[in-house]
């Protein structure tokens, strides 16, 4: 007897028995081989107004909605009906992991594949979203319908070779250009992506001595004025401490411009940028300049500060921020006391005596 | 945590306590106390729970973000799956191997 009858035959003495405990072991059999929710809706025997057929219907619509990108609330809230203890439950649950897998809300999929029944069918895919969520290796079994629902990314791989090409021949231009693009293409579904790939051409530029100006510019027209500035202070904060001082100084600036600050935020702010004029003053000689430049930017980040929390800076005068001299411990003092706890050694080197920073930028 | 020392950081300290991104103070320090309870002595979780036990330490953390890589072959093994709309045969034709080859 083919699969096939053998499954019709047992779907047929589940229909009919009457016995709860030998229709319970039925449908465990089943499911454990039904191999799709179509399998039930095409099935002649059973009528259209039982109740299987009506819950097969549902879930074979959702499952090929789904993987469509045809998904509505609708179909999700008749999901949603479909009892826990019905034979179709275990598909009902995996169309919901899928749904979420096609929204990326790879959380939500570990949830959904979690509930998915051990032993059922549907259950098989929980390895499957356990390799992709771990981005992992796919099993063999799942190299099919990998190859078949996952970008292999291939698009973006080439832009990152090019990228990588760019910057070992130390052209500066054409890697701002090439990570232009790629950032315009991916910035709205990968943020993070496009950031990482932004700070990754920053570590370049400097690399080979090229001032990140210019990168900061592009920085600012991709990510906009406040993480723009942001971007820049981050990127530059391994190789110079003392223009990152000033970018972040500049970020936190664009940043109370907006409506909505937040005081955790501007806490934050101030004490990355203590920690950053802490490493300044130590392992930099600071020019006037560079301490006018920092006074004059400090001069309006107190004045909007007073605006917004007068009590963030009530401790510091009018003629302590006007004495260039006194800047970095005006800075250092606004973040307020550092934590007690013990901070782990640093891995990577900061760079000694470093050239003052230049200003063509400022 | 001194901010060098953060940007050198590549831990992901939500997904090391196993919490959401949104989890706030209460729901940090008892992931980072069970946790810690389970495995003694272990320096990452409590430096996972250093960096965000506190709203302002969230935002200082978020400020440096994201970490640095040093390959962009990594920014790409990083980057998460893409799926892909194929309809529902694949999937049905995938299981059904499986099942068959068990």
């Amino acid at each position: 007897m083919s699969f096939t009858s053998q499954l019709q035959n047992e779907l047929k003495d589940y229909i009919q028995c009457e016995d709860l405990a030998e229709k319970e072991r039925i449908k465990k059999r089943l499911s454990a081989e039904l191999p799709n929710p179509l399998f039930i809706s095409n099935c002649d025997f059973i009528p259209n107004e039982h109740i299987l057929k009506k819950e097969a219907w549902i879930v074979s619509d959702a499952f090929e909605a789904v993987t469509n990108g045809m998904f509505s609330s609708e179909l999700f809230e008749q999901l949603k009906t479909i009892p826990e203890g019905s034979l179709l439950s275990p598909w009902a649950v995996l169309t919901q992991a899928v749904e979420a897998f096609y929204a990326g809300s790879f959380q939500a999929v570990e949830t959904f594949s979690n509930s998915i029944p051990e032993g059922s069918a549907p259950y098989s895919f929980v390895s499957f979203f356990n390799s992709v969520i771990a981005n992992e290796t796919l099993p063999e079994e799942w190299q099919r319908l990998g190859s078949s629902i996952l970008d292999n990314k291939e698009e973006l791989k080439s832009s990152l070779e090019q990228l990588n090409d760019a910057s070992t021949a130390g052209m500066g231009d054409i890697l701002l250009e090439t990570a232009t693009m790629i950032i315009r293409d991916i910035s709205r579904k990968h943020p993070d992506t496009a950031q990482k790939i932004l700070i990754w051409c920053f570590d370049q530029l400097q690399e080979i001595d090229i001032l990140p100006d210019k990168a900061a510019h592009v920085a600012h027209a991709l990510f906009g004025e406040v993480e723009g500035s942001r971007l820049t202070a981050l990127s530059t904060l391994s190789y110079d401490q003392d223009r990152s001082l000033v970018y972040w100084l500049l970020t936190l600036q664009a940043y109370l411009k907006d409506n909505s600050t937040d005081k955790s935020d501007v806490k934050a702010f101030l004490s990355i940028i203590r920690d950053v004029a802490e490493t300044v003053a130590l392992e930099f000689e600071l020019t006037d300049e560079y301490l006018s430049l920092l006074m004059t930017h400090s001069i309006s980040l107190i004045a909007s500060l007073r605006h917004l929390y007068p009590d963030m800076v009530e401790a510091i005068t009018e003629e302590e921020v006007s004495k260039p001299s006194t800047i970095i411990k005006i800075l250092q003092k606004l973040a307020g006391e550092k934590e007690k706890y013990q901070a782990p050694s640093h891995k990577k080197p900061i760079q000694q005596n470093s050239a003052p920073v230049q200003f063509e930028l400022f | 945590m001194n901010t060098l020392d953060i940007i050198n950081l590549t831990i992901n300290p939500w997904k090391l306590l196993g919490i959401s991104e949104d989890a706030g103070d209460r729901e940090i320090e008892m992931a980072w106390r069970n946790l810690s309870a389970a495995h003694r002595k272990n320096d990452t979780i409590r430096q996972a729970y250093q960096l965000i036990a506190t709203k302002e330490d969230r935002a200082k953390f978020k400020l440096l973000s994201p970490h640095r890589v040093d390959d962009p072959e990594k920014i790409l093994n990083e980057l998460p799956p893409q799926p892909l709309y194929s309809g529902p045969g694949v999937w049905y034709k995938s299981l059904t191997a499986l099942m068959k080859s068990k």
